[in-house]
């Protein structure tokens, strides 16, 4: 679906490139995510994919065609939500998703649906600028999802948003995927990374470190022990166990046997902890 | 062609909720007290010079002030990601100013004269003036950042240059020089409303104007790409 190898882009005017030979490749129907710190490229590299940076070096493709040649038909096929939810202030949600279908040749969303998914059924006729933070988030997910695009590149997605709302975007970008659809994620939040992303790509000082999917790199990088967190004479204790041969560990059997356990956690590196392992740097 | 007339109809909606057409509906009543109440052998000539400054003045504020407008509102970063286009979102803007400058300068000029002068060659010097003007505050108000940077700078500076053939008009002073300006283009036909204007002066008005708005239109796209695509998604 997309397909980079050897992308470089400097911004006019800089002698340092921004991107330093970047290669990936984004398959059809996957969820990929690029982890990075601000300034760390991912901005500039979501500008080039969706079309709007040209003057790189190396070769880009998006649907078997390179991005240099592309044309505004490109955009008939994909979405986009940029960081920033920002509308037409004094349009309410319905005129402004209204204007922004009717950009659209190709076949179209019906607003009220889109709205009514992400649980802003009934505030279709609010002014936008009426809208909290977190219902604004919302109507910038509806208005990448009009056109129905093959592509869906979000930025930052569950940013200011409560569990709830948090929750039903997840699993509507996860019905997506479930469509057939790919959707590209740029974020810094390891939570979303990890639980939604089929592969992640680290981008540090415009390279990428590292692609892999998320639960190998966890199991990988991680201890490969079992914590185990139990009561014993009314004092919490914790000891840690190697996970292999733990069914015949009579260490381990004797604790659970005599003892009120609380909990049991493996021991698989967070995203955060290899993030920074990896890249010698920290997300925020 | 529906995504254009969706365009227009949206800057339409744009324009008035911010209280665009309030304000010009006040300009308009203000002119029309003015006209009736001057002696009349001063009337035409200031018919003239307010049916030039309403769409040349009043379109470039009004043009500088919603694009400051749109992206104070961050929406343009929006609007260039979908298939529309630099070249639709131009002529949206240009439609959308120039048939409300045509409407209130029509019914000034109805209220004060009914239907005794000749209205085809104003019709055409709103037109034409009024895509000219907007065309060329876009090409500026791209590259300042500021309401009072384009108000108080940009716009006095070049509405002088542009007004200089008003000079003729109020029998100041006079140049051919002027007829290289597309204002002396509009106020000639503008003229043509009081007398009856040769072939020669058709021609040269509107061959003038569209040079003009030809290269201000140009200049407008260009800008446009590098002041606003190219900076899409920048913070």
């Amino acid at each position: 679906m997309i397909e980079v190898n050897e992308l470089y882009f400097t911004y006019p005017g800089k002698k340092e490139p921004t991107v330093k030979g970047v290669d990936f490749k984004i398959k059809k129907g996957e969820i990929f995510g690029f982890l990075g710190p601000s300034g760390a490229g991912k901005s500039t590299l979501q500008k080039i994919l969706i079309g709007i940076l040209k003057n790189y070096k190396g070769s880009v493709k998006v649907f078997n065609q390179d991005l240099n040649q592309i044309k505004s038909d490109y955009y008939e096929r994909i979405g986009v939500a940029f960081e920033f939810p920002n509308f037409y202030s004094k349009f309410t949600a319905l005129e402004n998703l209204s204007f922004f279908r009717s950009l659209y040749c190709g076949k179209t969303e019906n607003p009220n649906e889109l709205l009514s998914v992400v649980g802003l059924g009934e505030d279709g006729n609010t002014r936008f600028s009426n809208f909290s933070k977190g219902m604004k988030m919302r109507l910038n997910i509806c208005r990448a999802l009009l056109n129905d695009p093959d592509i869906i590149f979000l930025d930052e997605p569950t940013s200011g948003l409560d569990p709830v709302n948090s929750k039903k975007i997840r699993a509507l970008i996860l019905r997506k995927k479930a469509e057939g659809k790919t959707v590209v994620i740029t974020t810094h939040n390891m939570n979303v990374a990890e639980e939604l992303c089929d592969h992640v790509a680290f981008i540090v000082d415009g390279r990428v470190m590292l692609i892999d999917e998320p639960n190998k790199l966890k199991v990988q990088k991680g201890k490969k022990t079992l914590r185990v967190k139990y009561e014993h004479k009314n004092v919490t204790q914790t000891k840690d166990f190697p996970i292999s041969g733990l069914g015949e560990n009579r260490k381990f059997l004797q604790l659970l046997n005599e003892n009120e356990i609380h909990t049991l956690h493996s021991q698989e590196a967070s995203l955060e902890d290899i993030f920074i392992e990896v890249t010698g740097r920290k997300l925020l | 062609m529906r995504q254009f007339l969706s365009a227009v109809k949206t800057d339409m909606l744009f324009q008035f909720r911010h209280g665009f057409y309030i304000a010009y509906l006040l300009v308009a009543i203000i002119y029309i007290i003015l006209l009736k109440a001057i002696p009349s052998q001063y009337q035409e000539m200031l018919t003239i010079f307010v049916i030039f400054s309403d769409p040349a003045i009043l379109g470039f504020f009004f043009i500088g002030g919603i694009y400051l407008l749109e992206k104070g509102q961050n929406i343009l970063e929006n609007i260039f990601v979908t298939p529309f286009k630099v070249t639709s979102y131009l002529i949206s803007k240009i439609v959308s100013l120039t048939w409300i400058a045509l409407i209130f300068c029509l019914l000034i000029l109805i209220l004060v004269y009914g239907f005794q002068i000749n209205y085809l060659p104003i019709t055409l010097s709103i037109l034409l003036t009024s895509t000219f003007f907007t065309l060329l505050g876009i090409t500026l108000v791209v590259r300042v950042g500021t309401v009072n940077e384009y108000l108080f700078i940009v716009t006095p500076l070049y509405i002088t240059i542009f007004f200089l053939p008003v000079l003729e008009i109020l029998d100041i002073y006079q140049s051919s020089l002027f007829f290289i300006l597309p204002s002396k283009a509009s106020l000639l036909l503008l003229e043509g409303a009081f007398r009856t204007l040769t072939v020669a002066e058709w021609s040269y008005a509107i061959f003038t104007l569209l040079i003009w708005i030809a290269i201000a239109f140009l200049f407008a796209k260009n800008i446009f790409y590098r002041y606003v695509i190219l900076k899409i998604g920048d913070e």
